[in-house]
């Protein structure tokens, strides 16, 4: 059991003290203002802040920020994070056959376990603490069916989201209760003999807490593939996996609780991770969890004031049946909190200021030898950090977005500064012009073990909006530069620069349309040579549309990946992968129905992988499968 | 670095007094139009349901803390009841529904069934063409849309007020 030393027990006990007497005196503050004594006349004229902005801070007004809506997410079949992530503009997901990775805006590096990318849900930074990963696959913490909407907000925002979030953050906003309303089973079959269960019940209770409880499981043999040059033909019994999952939110009131727990087994074959001459597989097991629980409150006219309180753990073991390494693992669990305030005290200032603190009060890897286990506990880490962010109206039409985020760590020398400035004009009522530069800091992770150092890249941005009725345009034109990186040895800075664009429009007739194209280049500033896994185009088309009347909504999705390089710097030709998924709610009564075709058209592609001893670069990727999923709401 | 910590502890304590609002969180002020729409708006008598209360309801929609500043006020006599509904028959019961902005078919079944029914129906979707009242985001303010071709299939009478305060009117 681990016991808090001398001087963590002192900020422990101030963390809890400053938590709770802002709570209570919150609390004794009269919760909401009442904006029925304004006379209507003047309350037309009042200026607005929107929820999304209060309820998770988010102010992305300066970014070319991508959203993925419920709907969206039903009429196109997905099923995984990585599902909705690659459907976004300007990112592309590729797998291990182990973990699932996320590239995009110059980055894509095989193997990152996306450190550089935070994950939020409903606020709670969901990475886990030891490698820093977010969790795409069904490895990750929630179910898709759970989740409202997931907007992704390219780097540079720190001030404004949280720590490290240094590339780019993902924001996912979870389903209530009242969403549900009743009970929903879920059963879902699909190749690889795919199987799938789910049971979600959602309510608002007559004194109004409104309450959602999920649980859910996967189990899947994986699929046979073969190597052509190591001549490996793999089972599918050695390529299974299985999950499962469950998900708790309640509100009352001011309060909220929160809490998802994930556990995740999955085999691989040992080849051609490791050159081993063998079908026996390599076996590890990711459990992920949380509870949070939140207080939110209008404690004046113009103050709203928010706080959480969090505890959250990360186990990872492994166990590789060729024998070549020992079973080991690591065990990481933390705890913190957090409050800010958003206020409108000075005239045409919305000012958001907060405090975060974090003790990541356990890091323990482990081997496990023949006599006996080799433990081993890295220092406790604790993290203050503190921002202030102001959005500015200087003029009807003319917005000043700034702030600034500084961190410490006291197992880093190094501060952390991260300030961000933008200028937002909206030239008229339906176009606006957006020009943001920012700088961002992050701290390397336990398995980084680089001590005394800070990753930090700067990012300059220009976006152009439009929006002519049902129709959305969009242009951003961006450059990061990454530096001081962090990494076991000195690596170059990289540039990276693009441009994308995006058209989102909805017919009549429940027809819509989504269509996006990047264009981008990084490379190493040192030898200018070209990152690896960066590919220069990418285009992404989404349509849907109904059929036989309205009885089917049918979700075409169409994605392009240009070539790019691999590690040994050969070029590896484009694909294009068609997704096609029906979708039937309520053809028959109280019954959803999906039928997802992966691969359409059977393409054949691979993912990237570093070279190793076994002489393989690519991961051979599935071709055609499919998913049924029937849900019975009652 | 430990101090800064205090940093929007003390700002919270000296900044909580009331200083003119300039920007009000969106629930704050959806909840108090809720409000000026249900005081502009005329129930025939003939719609009085049995209850002494007025029901004022959100379907699959919670304002949070923002609709209880709403609850016990008066409203054409009755005590104002704020109810989170989930169904159709719950929302034939109320004289205000206020529909969420996310739509999928049990909304637009909903808004089918109540158009012409005497319930005033108050949305923030404008994708939903037959509700009675639309609030719309304008720049930083909201604005809303009365629908008078669907009103007019009602009891119910909105004040010359209402109009002349709405951005638009549909006939």
């Amino acid at each position: 059991m681990y016991k808090l030393g001398k001087n963590n027990r002192k900020w422990f006990i101030f963390s809890l003290c400053n938590f709770f007497v802002v709570s209570c005196y919150a609390i004794e503050q009269n919760n909401t203002f009442d904006a029925t004594t304004i006379p209507f006349e003047e309350l037309l004229q009042t200026d607005y802040i929107p929820a999304s902005k209060i309820a998770e801070q988010i102010s992305s007004a300066s970014s070319a920020v991508s959203v993925v809506t419920s709907r969206e997410i039903k009429l196109f079949g997905y099923k995984t994070l990585a599902d909705v992530l690659n459907s976004m503009r300007g990112l592309h997901t590729f797998q291990d056959y182990e973990y699932t990775f996320l590239g995009g805006r110059g980055y894509g590096e095989p193997g990152d376990y996306t450190g550089r990318i935070v994950l939020l849900i409903d606020g709670y930074l969901a990475n886990d603490s030891f490698y820093g990963q977010a969790f795409f696959e069904n490895d990750g913490l929630l179910d898709v069916s759970l989740i409202e909407r997931v907007e992704y907000i390219p780097g540079g925002s720190s001030a404004g989201y949280t720590s490290n979030a240094l590339l780019g953050v993902i924001n996912i906003i979870t389903k209530k209760g009242s969403d549900i309303n009743g009970t929903n089973i879920a059963y879902g079959y699909g190749s690889h003999n795919t199987k799938t269960r789910r049971v979600t019940f959602g309510h608002v209770l007559d004194n109004g807490a409104d309450v959602l409880f999920s649980l859910s499981d996967l189990n899947t043999a994986g699929r046979d593939f073969t190597y052509g040059s190591g001549g490996q033909k793999v089972s599918n019994t050695n390529n299974d996996a299985k999950n499962y999952r469950m998900f708790l939110k309640t509100s009352y009131k001011n309060l909220s609780l929160e809490g998802a727990l994930v556990s995740h087994t999955k085999q691989k074959p040992a080849y051609p991770s490791m050159n081993v001459d063998t079908n026996l597989p390599l076996k590890h097991q990711d459990r992920n969890s949380f509870v949070r629980l939140k207080y939110d409150a209008d404690i004046s006219k113009n103050t709203k004031f928010s706080t959480s309180v969090w505890y959250g753990q990360y186990f990872y073991d492994f166990k590789d049946f060729t024998n070549s390494f020992e079973p080991f693992g690591v065990k990481a669990k933390w705890y913190g909190y957090d409050f800010k305030l958003i206020g409108t005290w000075f005239d045409k200032h919305t000012l958001s200021i907060g405090s975060d603190y974090r003790h990541d009060y356990r890091f323990n890897d482990y081997i496990i030898y023949d006599d006996g286990i080799d433990n081993y506990t890295y220092t406790p880490k604790k993290t203050y950090s503190t921002y202030i962010y102001d959005d500015y109206a200087m003029l009807d039409n003319l917005n000043l977005n700034y702030g600034i985020r500084y961190e410490k760590v006291n197992t880093n020398t190094q501060k952390l500064i991260s300030p961000q400035i933008s200028l937002i004009w909206q030239v008229q009522n339906n176009t606006s012009l957006k020009l943001s530069t920012s700088k961002t800091s992050r701290q390397p992770t336990v398995y980084e073990y680089v001590e005394n150092k800070t990753e930090k890249a700067k990012k300059t941005e220009f976006v152009i909006e439009h929006t002519i009725d049902d129709t959305r345009l969009l242009a951003s034109l961006y450059r990061y530069s990454i530096y001081d990186r962090l990494f076991w040895y000195d690596v170059s800075d990289i540039d990276a620069k693009g441009f994308e664009t995006e058209i989102n429009k909805y017919f009549d007739n429940d027809v819509y349309l989504k269509a996006s194209y990047t264009y981008q280049k990084a490379y190493e500033v040192e030898d200018k040579k070209s990152l690896i896994n960066v590919p220069t185009h990418m285009a992404k088309l989404h349509l849907s549309r109904p059929l036989l009347g309205k009885k089917l909504q049918s979700g075409l999705e169409v994605l392009y990946l240009g070539s790019r390089l691999d590690s040994e710097y050969d070029k590896v030709k484009s694909h294009m992968v068609v997704n096609l998924n029906l979708l039937s709610q309520d053809w028959i009564q109280n019954i959803n129905l999906s039928f997802k075709i992966n691969n359409l058209f059977d393409k054949k592609y691979k993912d990237i992988m570093y070279t190793n001893s076994s002489g393989e670069k690519y991961y051979p990727q599935d071709g055609r499968t499919f998913y049924l999923e029937m849900e019975y709401r009652f | 670095m430990k101090k800064l910590i205090l940093i929007p502890f003390i700002v919270a304590i000296f900044t909580i007094q009331n200083i003119q609002a300039k920007a009000l969180p969106e629930y704050t002020i959806k909840a108090a139009y809720l409000y000026n729409f249900a005081l502009l708006t005329q129930w025939s008598s003939s719609n009085e349901n049995q209850s002494d209360e007025f029901n004022l309801c959100f379907y699959k929609e919670d304002f949070g803390i923002a609709s209880d500043t709403l609850k016990n006020k008066i409203m054409h006599e009755k005590k104002i009841k704020v109810s989170n509904i989930n169904s159709i028959e719950e929302a034939q019961k109320c004289q205000m529904v206020f529909i969420r902005k996310e739509e999928n078919i049990q909304e637009l079944q909903l808004v089918q069934t109540l158009s012409q029914s005497q319930v005033l129906i108050v949305t923030d979707n404008e994708k939903i063409e037959n509700s009675h009242i639309t609030i719309l985001s304008e720049n930083t303010k909201l604005v809303f849309n009365v629908n008078l071709k669907y009103l007019k299939h009602t009891n119910l009478a909105v004040s010359s007020h209402l109009l002349k305060l709405a951005k638009k009117i549909i006939q």
